[in-house]
């Protein structure tokens, strides 16, 4: 939106928006605590009495800033930039690392206020640090919703444990640590290959997850969208894994092309075989002719 | 030389018996795989002929076999590459193309014809084309003599007409008619950048899930292509026409002066390539123009 029509669109906000957006900057940045009352009004250039009119209290005022939080932070960002960096739900779960590192190193970084906000209300009965509970298990809730999704024993733990790595990195973002949600994706990754979940990497859109590339027949699954921007990255990943052939389990992938379907037989054109291939796998495959191929096997699963 | 493609005039149901037969039994004695590609009255006339044999021949109804020439080359393709998995030496068929009632088909299924010796030549497939004498218009019999190294009438023989492949398929292929309805969108930077803007307008235009996902693969091949050959994209153009769904491409690259282009099946080994071979396969029809000021413009009908 260009900038000169922000005034505009000022004037013609109501007396309730413009204390909420004040609100939200200020709480953000300092704490419910610390802002006074006066300062919001001055803020959002409203006469006390248009607070009190939409606001009974201060603490309405914060619950309502925690709920506006909840819908812009966790339901506008955090869930759809996870959903659009990684298809698969372990990918997401690792996503988030990254979106914290971008959000880390914004100059306007103001840390997690429903921690905050906890912190400043000791009072376990107090409906602010009660909200702040019901937010911060808000976004428990999606992590399970991933961790289940993604195949965890109790996704529950998992979330938890999920939830504590974000945390810390959080205060460990406030103390300077830039890179500190990378330090938790390093635990993060334990944690998944604790889950027999290990390897997993996201190449663009496209994850992998070679979640047993070695024995036998080693097996790797596909989600996402594995296209030519894709390809170079899993042709490498795969001829790191030297000779011998590989299963590749698709049910996942939601788009092939050409160049990314070529990758998967390395720069060698190793033999592989295909399994639970979707229909477009299966029309791409055949319009390559790999359907008569001795190279490609395709099959209902890969051998466990 | 591995491909032998002859027509065949008949102008008697006896002398298209006499000779498919001939051509189909010779097939099955040397352990090749038959085929036959014809109407339903010729499929009736060579079961009676052939007897104990027709349950070793596939018979295929030709309306279900000629609808879409890139396709029906892909088939043959397959037909060959079964064969070879079978242990067969190579294929016997007959196809008998049906030519349509409109010039406009007559001059599509005449450029297919010329496309066979070029974009079949690896395969181990003797196939012989009859053409109807007493139902073909002649333009689509002369096409016949131009796209056949030889025409069998009552003997085979080497056609005089016989001529260059690429200078029939061009004459044989109409001009693209310009589409003013289209309208342009900005080429994005990458093929995910692609597929989000055409999901989006072939959900505003109402294009069916199964020929989205083929014009999103089809698309993406394209512009990959425009990328690694020619420069990258410059332009982009989606729209509605008829029934069809269009999209089209340009770069700034050479241009591509191949009427082949997209025509010959990829090898399954083949690292590279074909990715207007599955443009082709994906879509109802491909066309190659000559934008003003260089480039190339490849226009994709779903």
């Amino acid at each position: 939106m260009p900038k000169h029509e922000a005034p505009r669109i000022e004037k013609t906000r109501s007396g309730r928006e413009r204390l909420l957006t004040a609100a939200y900057d200020l709480f953000s940045r300092s704490g419910v605590r610390a802002v006074g009352v006066d300062r919001i009004t001055a803020e959002a250039d409203v006469a006390k009495m248009t607070l009190y009119r939409n606001f009974r209290s201060k603490n309405e005022l914060a619950l309502a800033f925690l709920e506006l939080r909840e819908e812009r932070w966790v339901r506008g960002w955090l869930q759809p930039e996870t959903q659009a960096r990684a298809a698969s739900p372990a990918g997401r779960l690792l996503a988030i690392f990254e979106l914290f590192t971008e959000w880390f190193e914004r100059d306007d970084f103001e840390g997690c206020p429903f921690v905050t906000s906890l912190l400043e209300f000791e009072d376990r009965d107090d409906p602010v640090r009660q909200a702040c509970v019901e937010h911060l298990a808000g976004i428990r809730a999606y992590l399970c919703e991933l961790a289940t999704a993604a195949g965890a024993q109790d996704p529950e733990r998992f979330a938890a444990q999920w939830h504590v790595l974000l945390q810390g990195s959080i205060v460990a973002a406030h103390e300077g640590d830039l890179d500190a949600a990378m330090k938790a994706r390093e635990l993060g990754m334990l944690l998944l290959e604790r889950e027999g979940l290990k390897e997993l990497a996201p190449i663009g859109r496209c994850d992998y997850l070679a979640a047993d590339l070695v024995g036998p027949e080693p097996v790797m699954r596909l989600a996402g969208e594995l296209d030519v921007e894709a390809a170079a990255t899993v042709a490498a990943v795969i001829d790191a894994r030297g000779d011998g052939p590989i299963c590749f389990d698709l049910a996942d992938l939601e788009f092939v092309d050409v160049a990314g379907l070529r990758a998967l037989r390395g720069s060698d054109q190793h033999p592989i075989a295909i399994a639970a291939p979707s229909a477009a796998v299966l029309r791409l495959v055949g319009m390559l002719g790999w359907d008569s191929d001795p190279g490609v096997e395709l099959r209902p699963a890969c051998v466990a | 030389m591995s491909l032998r493609h002859d027509a065949f005039l008949y102008d008697s149901d006896e002398t298209f018996v006499a000779q498919m037969s001939a051509h189909l039994v010779e097939g099955l004695r040397v352990g090749a795989h038959a085929v036959a590609v014809t109407t339903q009255h010729n499929l009736g006339l060579l079961h009676e002929s052939l007897g104990a044999d027709a349950g070793n021949v596939a018979c295929i109804d030709r309306e279900e076999w000629y609808e879409h020439p890139a396709r029906v080359l892909a088939g043959f393709d397959r037909v060959v590459r079964d064969a070879r998995a079978a242990g067969a030496p190579s294929v016997f068929a007959i196809g008998e193309v049906r030519f349509g009632a409109t010039p406009r088909e007559w001059d599509r299924w005449t450029a297919y014809e010329a496309t066979i010796d070029r974009a079949l030549a690896h395969c181990r497939l003797e196939v012989i084309c009859p053409y109807d004498e007493r139902v073909l218009p002649t333009a689509v019999l002369a096409g016949a003599c131009m796209t056949h190294e030889h025409v069998i009438t009552d003997a085979r023989r080497p056609s005089a007409d016989y001529a260059d492949a690429a200078a029939v398929v061009r004459a044989h292929t109409p001009a693209p008619e310009p589409l003013p309805q289209l309208r342009a969108l900005t080429p994005p930077d990458g093929t995910r950048g692609l597929r989000g803007l055409l999901a989006a307008a072939m959900a505003a235009d109402g294009v069916p899930a199964a020929a989205a996902r083929d014009m999103l693969l089809a698309a993406g091949e394209v512009f990959t292509n425009a990328r690694q050959h020619g420069g990258g994209a410059t332009s982009l153009s989606v729209g509605r026409v008829g029934t069809h769904f269009v999209c089209e491409i340009t770069d700034a690259g050479a241009g591509l002066d191949d009427p082949f282009a997209g025509y010959v099946p990829p090898q399954p080994a083949q690292r590279s390539g074909a990715g207007l071979w599955v443009a082709r396969q994906a879509t109802s029809a491909l066309e190659l123009l000559r934008p003003e000021g260089g480039g190339l413009t490849v226009r994709l009908w779903s």
